[in-house]
């Protein structure tokens, strides 16, 4: 008797809690409005993760709110999306919206929808390149193209069913080419030293994941996807210029669920192109060799993500991952 | 009583498959089997990008190994039978009920409170009667991870009838 | 000479000291803390080093990354939970050590070993690093295949189990290592439709399951036993002869720590394993190992803190990370403005060796509290388990909660624990699933890519000499134990 009546004062204590976390919170006005929830489906130090920090580290004071990262992994974004929808639409959150996040809706892992979701602006706009080892001959743009003719290259990619292979078998299809070997990797290192070993031919990657090795001449840039030239790399071609109509680019953006008030939505948008513009992103942009061009409003992105889906969509559809 | 029980847990007087040795055997060799089914269901590589080994063949091989390593200890467990194992008490149990409850808990009603029920639980369960170290272990020391967790390392645990307080919605 | 006095620079600046300092004692918090570690603490603190000079930052991660990889030691030892994964081999040892209530002893020969392993490594980096890095090129898909196959080896001696229950619960690793989305074809394996592990299991929750919930359940059975643990042995730290009897085991381990670190895999934790393994190889005593043996304790803690230097020496010389935390410290200087790589060495020679003095002085710090702190940490063994294993059991499950946000996480974490009960209570180590783990992504991985590589040819493994050494190795491994037992029966 004795024992269930400490126990059953125990457990009284527990109720306690309630008021012990809650009482400063009651009392201080600070966090009246809660903290924006900044979702992301990306592993710790990833270009997504880092992209997602660095836009936080200046919001947060822009728009005079607390952010807190919040990560959702898994099913490549369709998890991060459907715990978006699972939020009310008060524009208390983002979500960075990547290509992968493209890949998972042609590929149907998620009910979400474009129209469920409303621009905010692109933090980064990273054109896919074709790398080679600055030995091989194949550096030369036309000799790429020629080589493919009668023989299939090894293109190293990060992954499969993604932006890499579709880059590669997008650019090889329209060019009228050999089908690429693709060799996929879990990250960008092994690509790098595996192409300076002379294992693999071609790396699919973006700038600032190459950038060590194309300022010190070991790696060489053959074939940018991009509609314009790179100002870091202004000698390789893009596609476009070689007869081979491909743009691709690993696009990170930040979206919140449809259905915020408008002038909530006008709030987040102008907050994160004031805290893109300052001086710690525009380093951060540079520094993975990028530039400003990179930042652009909800108008813009919003286009852009229509059209990286309608590409996803064609592409995964072309190469048999979905009907 | 001892000696009853004690014969009861003498193996030789057991059948086969009350055995620990076939328990496991038989555990292991089943789930092993269902995901060896499951392998079966894996998708279809898009033939462009088929090249090598399937996805599903490593798996498929490690099951197999698995099944046959399996059957090698349970022949070897039949000439030198395993010691055998005390009956498992009470108190393992109710811990592992307690991780059921902060389960269902930490899902349907907040994360903190399952930490902190299934903290007084397993405390008293293991023979805390002094109520300030149930309080200590149930009530204070969660809160302290709590704020080490959320302002010092700055993230956000799942919402739940105690986190949402804090959070403030 | 010239190089020396700029190592020493961190210690003439008041502000570098501090960041030292404050580093050091978060990373040891960490790194003690189950779930937690450098990787996600320093990925944690990464904007936050935003607000401090290019050097300050470094450093604050770098001493992180020490301390918190020697903190996972000092949780492994007290109760059986690695606080990092790269500490799994330390529980082996030191924990049964801690059981017998030398928890001191253990402790102090886990600092020691831990400093000089990471001093050792630190100077490998001062004056190797360009040199070494290029090794980081001659490793192809499949030379790291080879390499995983000699760390899969070790199930032959490793753990308390026997070699064939060894091999199971490997191969049990290696299939957990399979779940997921297959990055080589996108196909979802064993995912069941549920998204959240199309990201594969965790190496976290696992961890953490296998030891620390599965020795809270061990903790529950052993309830009526009581265990009489002296306070003043608890705290007693190694003795001369500790030192006598491991000061080779350190050696080695920092050799084969260093090296691995250099190689951009998996870092502290296949090194501590290896370094573990390689220790019972050549100790006196192999049959004390996973009883209580100081040179276990020593060959795993050395080996993993000489992963540290061992892995800053591709991240700092090509840009290319070592480990998972390095890989956190690389975005740091990306974001910051430095680009590792050899310009690095020649432009701004000042900075890096700021760096490994930092390193350096990291070793220091955490060795003086871990030394001295020693006493105070062993008492944790003298706390009763009712109080004791609930608050383990509340940082475990946030540590693990944090990893990815995730609340499968935890539900993973809480089914490897009694998966983790049941198969120590019949006799299965858990040692070997964290091998298998480890290993299984890179053999599949390493396997399927080079064999597309190869034009499908196996026979070109053989033509790569590198990745032949180590299959030779591999075979001689296997066979060690077979050939020392024929002398021992012979000298009997």
């Amino acid at each position: 008797m004795k024992k269930s009546f400490k126990l059953f004062l125990a457990t009284a204590f527990l109720v306690t809690e309630f008021f012990v976390i809650a009482l400063p919170m009651l009392t201080t006005s600070a966090r009246a409005d809660g903290a924006i929830q900044a979702i992301t489906h990306a592993g710790f130090g990833g270009g997504t993760d880092v992209t997602t920090r660095m836009m936080l580290l200046r919001a947060r004071r822009v728009l005079k709110q607390d952010m807190q990262l919040v990560n959702k992994k898994g099913g490549g974004g369709a998890v991060s999306m459907d715990y978006m929808m699972s939020l009310p639409a008060d524009g208390q959150h983002t979500l960075t919206w990547t290509t992968g996040h493209a890949v998972s809706m042609a590929l149907g892992k998620t009910k979400v929808k474009l129209s469920d979701m409303q621009p905010l602006a692109r933090g980064t706009d990273d054109p896919q390149l074709f790398v080679v080892n600055c030995k091989a001959d194949i550096k030369d743009a036309k000799k790429f193209i020629s080589a493919q003719k009668s023989k299939s290259l090894k293109y190293g990619t990060t992954h499969v069913g993604g932006i890499d292979d579709v880059s590669a078998i997008a650019f090889t299809k329209k060019g009228g080419l050999k089908d690429p070997t693709i060799v996929a990797y879990k990250g960008v290192a092994p690509i790098k030293t595996n192409l300076i070993k002379g294992d693999i031919d071609v790396g699919v990657l973006n700038l600032g994941e190459a950038l060590t090795e194309i300022n010190e001449g070991t790696l060489c840039v053959s074939i940018v996807l991009a509609n314009n030239r790179m100002a870091k790399i202004g000698d390789s071609p893009t596609a476009t210029e070689l007869g081979i109509p491909v743009v691709l680019s690993t696009v990170r953006g930040f979206v919140t669920k449809k259905g915020a008030p408008a002038e909530r939505v006008k709030e987040l948008e102008a907050g994160m192109m004031k805290a893109m513009s300052h001086n710690y992103y525009k380093n951060f942009l540079t520094e993975i060799g990028l530039d400003e061009t990179s930042v652009v409003g909800a108008d813009e992105w919003g286009a852009q993500m229509e059209v990286m889906l309608a590409e996803m969509t064609a592409q995964l559809k072309a190469l048999g991952y979905t009907n | 009583m001892n000696n009853v029980q004690n014969k009861k847990r003498a193996n030789k007087s057991l059948p086969f498959f009350f055995k620990d040795e076939f328990k496991v055997s038989f555990i292991i060799i089943f789930i092993s089997t269902i995901l060896l089914i499951t392998t079966f269901t894996f998708d279809i590589v898009p033939p462009i990008l088929n090249r090598g080994i399937q996805p599903a063949t490593f798996p498929k091989g490690l099951l197999i190994l698995i099944i046959g390593l399996t059957l090698i200890i349970y022949y070897l467990s039949i000439k030198k039978p395993w010691k055998v194992e005390k009956k498992l008490p009470k108190t393992f149990f109710l811990t592992l009920l307690s991780f059921l409850i902060f389960v269902i808990v930490s899902k349907t009603l907040d994360f903190f409170l399952a930490i902190s029920l299934l903290s007084i639980f397993v405390s008293y369960y293991w023979g805390e009667r002094r109520i300030l170290y149930l309080i200590l272990v149930s009530v204070i020391f969660p809160i302290i991870v709590f704020i080490f967790f959320e302002t010092i390392l700055g993230l956000r645990f799942p919402p739940g009838i105690i986190t949402n307080i804090y959070y403030q919605v | 000479m010239e190089n020396l006095l700029l190592m020493m620079a961190p210690l003439f600046s008041s502000k570098l000291l501090l960041v030292l300092f404050f580093g050091t004692l978060f990373g040891l918090i960490l790194g003690v803390l189950p779930g937690l570690g450098p990787t996600t603490g320093g990925a944690l603190i990464l904007p936050f080093t935003m607000t401090l000079d290019p050097l300050s930052a470094i450093v604050l991660l770098t001493s992180i990354y020490c301390a918190g990889t020697y903190g996972g030691a000092i949780t492994a030892i007290l109760i059986n939970t690695p606080g990092t994964p790269a500490a799994a081999a330390t529980c082996l040892d030191g924990y049964p050590l801690a059981q017998k209530g030398e928890a001191g002893r253990a402790l102090g020969m886990a600092t020691v070993s831990s400093t000089v392993g990471g001093i050792f490594s630190v100077i490998i980096l001062v004056f190797f690093a360009p040199l070494l890095a290029k090794l980081a090129y001659e490793f192809g898909q499949p030379e790291y295949f080879a390499l995983a196959i000699f760390g899969l080896t070790m199930l032959a001696s490793i753990g308390d189990g026997s070699p064939i229950k060894n091999l199971i619960a490997g191969a049990f690793g290696i299939l957990i290592s399979t779940i997921g989305k297959d990055f080589m074809t996108s196909i979802d394996r064993f995912t069941y439709g549920i998204n959240e592990l199309s990201e594969g299991i965790g190496f976290i929750p696992v961890v953490v399951g296998l030891f620390a919930i599965s020795e809270m359940l061990t903790q529950s059975t052993l309830l009526n036993q009581v265990f009489k643990r002296v306070a003043l042995k608890a705290v007693k730290l190694p003795s001369l002869n500790d030192y006598k009897l491991t000061w080779k085991t350190i050696l080695r381990s920092s050799g084969i720590g260093s090296f691995i670190g250099v190689l951009p895999a998996e870092g502290g934790t296949v090194a501590s394993l290896i370094g573990y393994s390689e220790a019972k190889r050549f100790s006196k005593k192999p049959e004390d190992f996973g009883k209580g043996s100081i040179e276990g304790i020593a060959g795993a803690e050395a080996a993993n803190n000489a992963a540290t230097g061992g892995a800053m020496v591709p991240t700092l010389a090509l840009g290319i990370p070592g480990s998972a935390t390095t890989a956190v410290i690389l975005t740091g200087l990306i974001i910051h403005g430095v680009r590792p790589g050899p310009d690095l060495f020649r432009e701004q020679p000042e900075f890096l060796y700021g760096i490994f003095g930092a390193m350096l002085i990291a070793n220091v710090l955490f060795f003086i509290f871990g030394f001295f702190g020693a006493k105070i940490f062993a008492r944790i063994t003298l706390v009763p388990n009712k109080i004791l294993w609930p608050m383990i059991f509340a940082v475990s499950v946030c540590g693990t909660y944090s990893l990815s946000q995730s609340i499968i996480d935890v539900w993973i974490m809480l089914l490897f624990g009694v998966i983790g009960f049941f198969m120590r209570r019949y006799g299965f180590s858990v040692v070997p699933v964290i091998i298998g783990l480890i290993l299984g992504e890179l053999v599949e991985g390493t396997l399927r890519q080079s064999l597309v590589i190869f034009d499908g040819n196996w026979l070109m493994f053989l033509t790569r000499p590198i990745a032949l050494t180590f299959f030779i190795l591999s075979l001689i491994a296997l066979a060690f134990p077979l050939l020392r037992s024929k002398k021992r029966k012979k000298i009997l």
